[in-house]
C-alpha cells in the first residue's frame, strides 16, 4: 500500500493510539484505568450524536447551525412533556423526535424552498428556537427531578458500557450504510460534490438536501434527549456549547478514513481523540481553560498536517502523471 | 403527423429520433430562440452551429429539462412533449448529454459518475460497490477506454474527463446523445479519441447533435449541419454539398470575418528565460520580443502551460532565472507580475478569469490600481463602458451581470481588463477557446494590435489553426521542455499538430 495514502486515512487514529499511549504511560496509575475509558465512553454519546448531524449536513454542502438549539429545546422539552403535561415517556420522546424532524424541515424550508444561504437561514431558525426555549422554559429556568425511572435506566443501564454507547454505534452504522451503500446516501454525496452536475445527471439536490437537514435535527434530538436521560434533569441553556465542537468533530473527522470526505467513522475517531486528549489533562490537572485551546489546536494542526499530504500527492502526481493514456501504464525512472 | 393504423409503421426515417418544432424562448426582453424546427435521424450526426448567442446554449437547455420552452414542442421518438421536458423525462426517453463542462462529480469515482446516470448496481437492495465497479469496467471496456473506474474524477486528464462523460451518456442505451462543444477545452491529440466515440455512436444508430464552432470537425464528422443565427434558424445543409465558406456566410450574416493583419516582425529583446525549472517544466531557455506573437504548445502536460505561468508568478519557480527588459526579473506572485506590466488572461474564465456574478464594469475594474481606494462606482463604470465600446462587447453597459453574457462576449470583457492599459507582456492561455469564429477573429485583431504597438505576446494555445493565423513564431513543447521551433513561413496547423505529437 501506498505509504503517504495510508498516512492520510489512518493518521487521525496513530495520533490517537499516540495520544492514549502516551498518557497511559505518563499518568500509569489514573489514565489507563477502567473506570477512566467508562467515564470518557459515557460522556461521549450526546456530542457523538450532534456530530453525525453536522457532518450529514455538510455531506449535501450545506451547514446547519440551529443544531444546538436544537439539542437544548430537545434536552428541555422531553423532560417537560413528561413532568408537566403527563405525556408517558416513550410518547415524550417520540414526540420530541417529531420535533427534531420538524425544525430540520423548516430549515429545509427555509434554505430549499425560500433560497436562503443555509449559513444565515439555520441562524435564524436557530434564533428563534432559542426564545422558544426561554418561552417553555419560563426565563431558562432549569427542571430538576420527576424523570421516571424508565427514561433514565435508557441512558444509564450499563452493559459493560452504558447503553448510549450502543446506541451511538448502532447510529454511526446506520449512517455509514445510509451514506456508502445506498442510492439516497450517495445522492447526498454527490449533491454535496457538485449541485449543478448532480441536477443535470439526474439527482433532485433538493430532496437530498432536505433529507440532510430533516435526519440532521433528528440527530440532534436524540442527543438532547440522552443528555437529559444521563442527567436527570435539564438544563435549558447548555445546547449552543455542543454545537462548534460538532463541526470540528466533522471537519476533523474528514481528514481520516476517507480523507477529503466528511465520514461517520472518522467522525467517530475524532471525538475520541479529543475527549481522550481532554480527560487526560484533566487528570493531570491542568486548568479549565486548557480545554478549549486544546481542542482547537488539534483541531488547526490535523486539517493542516491533511492539507499538506493533499499538496504533496498533487506534486507527485503532476510529475509522474504519463498524460494522455493514463495511469495504468508502469512507469520507467 | 396522420395516425396510422395499428401494425403499420407510420414513421419514416424523416421524422427522426429526436425534433423540435416551432420552439421559442424569451427572458424578458430577449428571445432567444424564435420558431426553431430541427430534426434528426438515427445513426446520423447533427452539426449544430451558430455563434455565441445564437441561441445554441438554449436549445441545448431546453432539450436538457433546464430552461422551458415559451412555445412549441419537442418530440423523442413516439412522444410528444409540448411543455418542455423535465431531466428525468430526457433520460427515460434515451436522450443524453455530454456537457460542455461535461458535469462529472469531480471528487466521485468514475464508477459513481456512471452510476448516477445510469443506476446503481445492487445486492439486497445495498449498492454493491464491486458490482458496479465491474458493471462500469464493462461499460468503459466495450467502448474501448482505459480508464480504471475507481479513480476519482479529478484525477483524469481533460480528455479521459471527456471520454467519460460520454460513457456516461451512452451508459443507459441512449437513442439520441447532444455533444455541447465537447472539445472546447480538448487538447488536438485527444479530440480524436472523442471523434472515434462519436462515430462508433452513429455506427450504433444513435442520433448525434453535435456542438461546436470547429468547423474543421463538422466536415469530418457531421452528416448535417443546423446553423442558427439571431435565436432563428438559418437553414439546415447536407455538409458533403456545403463548402466551409458558405457555412461561415450562414454562421455570421453579412458582417465576414476579414483576413488578420500580420503581427509586427518582433523588436527588441524583452524577456528571457534561462534553465527555468520549476513543477512539470525542466530547462526552458527562451526569448521573447516586443512586438512578437510567440506560441507556445504542445500536448496536455507537455509544460507550455506551466511556462506561461511562471512568467506570470502564478506558478513558483524551482531553478533557473528569467529577465525582463534585461533585469532580474522573479515574481513571487501574480501582483509581482502586474508592477513589471506583465500580465496573465487565463484560459478558463469563469473559474479564473472572471466574478460571474458580479457586474461587467466591476470585472473590468478589479484589478490593482484600477481604481481609487474609494473609487466613486460611476466613474469606474464610465471607464469600463467607454472600453467595452471599443472592444464593442455587447452589451456595453457596465451594469450587466457578467453571467449573463454571451462566452464571446465574456472573452472581451477579460481580455479588455487585463489589455487595457496595454502590458509589455501578455501571456494569454487559449483566448479564444469556445468562441464563436466572428469573435475569434475580433479577438485575433486585437492581439496583433496589441504587438504591432509593442507588446509580446506570449500564446498558450491548443487550437493549432489559430497558432498558424496569429503566431510568428511557435515553440513545441514535449515532456516538460521546448523541443521544436517553427518559424513563420514554416506555420501551418497540420505541422504544428505533427509536431506536437512527435514531440
Amino acid at each position: 500500500m501506498n505509504v503517504p495514502r495510508a498516512f492520510a486515512r489512518w493518521g487521525l487514529l496513530l495520533v490517537f493510539v499516540v495520544v492514549f499511549g502516551g498518557f497511559s504511560a505518563w499518568l500509569p496509575g489514573k489514565f489507563p484505568t477502567s473506570g477512566n475509558v467508562q467515564d470518557i465512553l459515557t460522556s461521549q454519546p450526546p456530542g457523538i450524536f450532534i456530530a453525525f448531524a453536522a457532518m450529514l449536513v455538510l455531506v449535501v454542502g450545506e451547514f446547519d447551525l440551529s443544531l444546538g438549539a436544537t439539542l437544548g429545546i430537545a434536552q428541555y422539552l422531553v423532560l417537560k412533556l413528561i413532568t408537566h403535561y403527563g405525556l408517558s415517556w416513550e410518547a415524550a420522546i417520540v414526540a420530541t423526535l417529531g420535533v427534531g424532524a420538524a425544525i430540520g424541515l423548516a430549515n429545509a424550508i427555509a434554505v430549499i424552498g425560500l433560497g436562503i444561504n443555509s449559513f444565515i437561514a439555520t441562524i435564524g431558525i436557530a434564533t428563534i428556537l432559542e426564545g422558544l426555549t426561554q418561552w417553555i422554559s419560563s426565563g431558562s429556568e432549569p427542571l430538576f427531578g420527576g424523570a421516571p425511572k424508565g427514561f433514565t435506566t435508557l441512558a444509564q443501564t450499563k452493559h459493560l458500557v452504558v447503553l448510549p454507547v450502543y446506541y451511538a454505534l448502532v447510529a454511526a452504522a446506520a449512517l455509514w450504510v445510509l451514506l456508502e451503500f445506498t442510492l439516497l446516501g450517495r445522492q447526498m454525496r454527490a449533491t454535496g460534490a457538485n449541485r449543478g452536475a448532480a441536477k443535470l445527471s439526474g439527482i433532485r439536490t433538493g430532496r437530498a438536501r432536505a433529507t440532510a437537514f430533516v435526519l440532521a435535527g433528528i440527530l440532534a434530538a436524540v442527543g438532547g434527549i440522552l443528555v437529559t436521560a444521563q442527567v436527570g434533569a435539564a438544563d435549558a441553556t447548555s445546547g449552543p456549547s455542543f454545537l462548534l465542537p460538532a463541526y470540528a468533530a466533522a471537519f476533523l473527522g474528514a481528514t481520516a478514513i476517507r480523507p477529503g470526505f466528511f465520514n461517520v467513522w472518522g467522525t467517530v475517531i475524532a471525538i475520541f481523540l479529543v475527549a481522550v486528549g481532554i480527560t487526560g489533562l484533566q487528570l493531570k490537572g491542568v486548568e479549565t481553560w486548557v480545554t478549549p485551546v486544546f481542542n482547537g489546536s488539534v483541531l488547526l494542526l490535523a486539517v493542516t498536517v491533511s492539507n499538506v499530504a493533499a499538496a504533496q500527492r498533487v506534486l507527485v502526481r503532476a510529475r509522474s502523471a504519463v498524460p494522455w493514456r493514463g495511469r495504468s501504464q508502469p512507469r520507467t525512472r | 403527423m396522420t395516425s396510422a393504423a395499428p401494425g403499420i409503421t407510420a414513421r419514416t426515417s424523416d421524422e427522426g429520433v429526436l425534433a423540435v418544432k416551432g420552439l421559442e424562448c424569451r427572458f424578458g426582453a430577449t428571445h432567444a430562440l424564435r420558431g426553431v424546427d430541427v430534426t434528426v435521424r438515427a445513426g446520423e450526426v447533427l452539426a449544430l452551429l451558430g455563434e455565441n448567442g445564437a441561441g445554441k446554449s438554449t436549445l441545448i437547455k431546453i432539450l436538457a429539462g433546464v430552461l422551458k420552452p415559451s412555445a412549441g414542442v419537442i418530440r423523442l421518438g413516439d412522444d410528444v412533449f409540448p411543455r418542455g421536458l423535465t431531466p428525468e423525462q430526457a433520460r427515460a426517453h434515451g436522450l443524453a448529454f455530454v456537457h460542455q463542462d461535461l458535469a462529472l462529480l469531480e471528487t466521485l469515482s468514475v464508477a459513481e459518475n456512471i452510476a448516477h446516470v445510469a443506476g446503481f448496481r445492487r445486492s439486497y437492495g445495498f449498492i454493491s460497490w464491486r458490482r458496479q465497479l465491474d458493471a462500469a469496467r464493462e461499460l468503459l471496456a466495450r467502448w474501448e477506454i482505459d480508464i480504471d473506474p475507481s479513480t476519482p474524477v479529478q484525477h483524469l486528464e481533460a480528455a479521459q474527463r471527456a471520454l467519460v462523460a460520454v460513457a456516461r451518456g451512452v451508459a443507459t442505451d441512449a437513442r439520441a446523445i447532444v455533444f455541447d462543444e465537447p472539445t472546447a477545452a480538448l487538447p488536438r491529440h485527444d479530440v480524436d479519441l472523442l471523434y472515434g466515440a462519436v462515430e462508433r455512436l452513429r455506427a450504433a444508430g444513435v442520433a448525434v447533435v453535435y456542438v461546436t464552432h470547429r468547423l474543421s470537425e463538422v466536415a469530418r464528422l457531421a452528416d448535417r449541419a443546423a446553423v442558427l443565427r439571431d435565436g432563428e434558424l438559418v437553414g439546415t445543409v447536407a455538409v458533403a454539398e456545403t463548402s466551409e465558406t458558405e457555412l461561415v456566410e450562414m454562421i455570421v450574416g453579412a458582417k465576414l470575418a476579414g483576413d488578420v493583419a500580420a503581427p509586427g516582425a518582433g523588436g527588441d529583446e524583452l524577456l528571457r528565460l534561462r534553465d527555468l525549472a520549476g513543477a512539470g517544466v525542466e530547462s526552458v531557455t527562451l526569448t521573447l520580443r516586443r512586438g512578437e506573437i510567440l506560441a507556445l504548445v504542445g500536448l496536455v502536460g507537455a509544460g507550455h502551460r506551466a511556462v506561461g505561468r511562471m512568467v506570470a508568478g502564478i506558478e513558483p519557480a524551482t531553478g533557473g532565472e528569467m529577465q525582463l527588459s534585461g533585469a532580474r526579473y522573479r515574481p513571487r506572485n501574480p501582483r509581482d507580475a502586474h508592477r513589471a506590466a506583465v500580465v496573465y488572461v487565463p484560459g478558463d474564465r469563469l473559474a479564473e478569469g472572471a466574478f460571474p456574478t458580479l457586474d461587467t464594469g466591476t470585472n473590468f475594474s478589479l484589478r490593482e490600481r484600477r481604481t481609487a481606494a474609494f473609487a466613486s462606482l460611476r466613474r469606474v463604470h464610465a471607464a469600463a463602458s467607454g472600453v467595452f465600446r471599443e472592444w464593442n462587447v455587447i452589451p456595453s453597459a457596465p451594469d450587466a451581470p457578467f453571467a449573463a453574457l454571451s462566452g464571446g462576449n465574456q472573452q472581451k470583457v477579460v481580455l479588455a481588463k487585463w489589455m487595457t492599459p496595454r502590458p509589455d507582456v501578455l501571456v494569454a492561455e487559449e483566448p479564444t477557446a469556445g468562441i464563436d469564429v466572428g469573435t475569434k477573429s475580433a479577438i485575433y485583431e486585437r492581439l496583433a494590435e496589441a504587438a504591432r504597438a509593442g507588446t509580446a505576446v506570449l500564446l498558450l494555445s491548443s487550437d493549432a489553426d489559430e497558432v498558424a493565423v496569429i503566431a510568428d513564431r511557435v515553440i513545441v513543447f514535449g515532456r516538460g521542455a521546448p523541443r521544436v521551433e517553427l518559424a513563420r513561413g514554416e506555420l501551418t496547423a497540420a505541422r504544428i499538430a505533427q509536431e506536437c505529437y512527435a514531440a
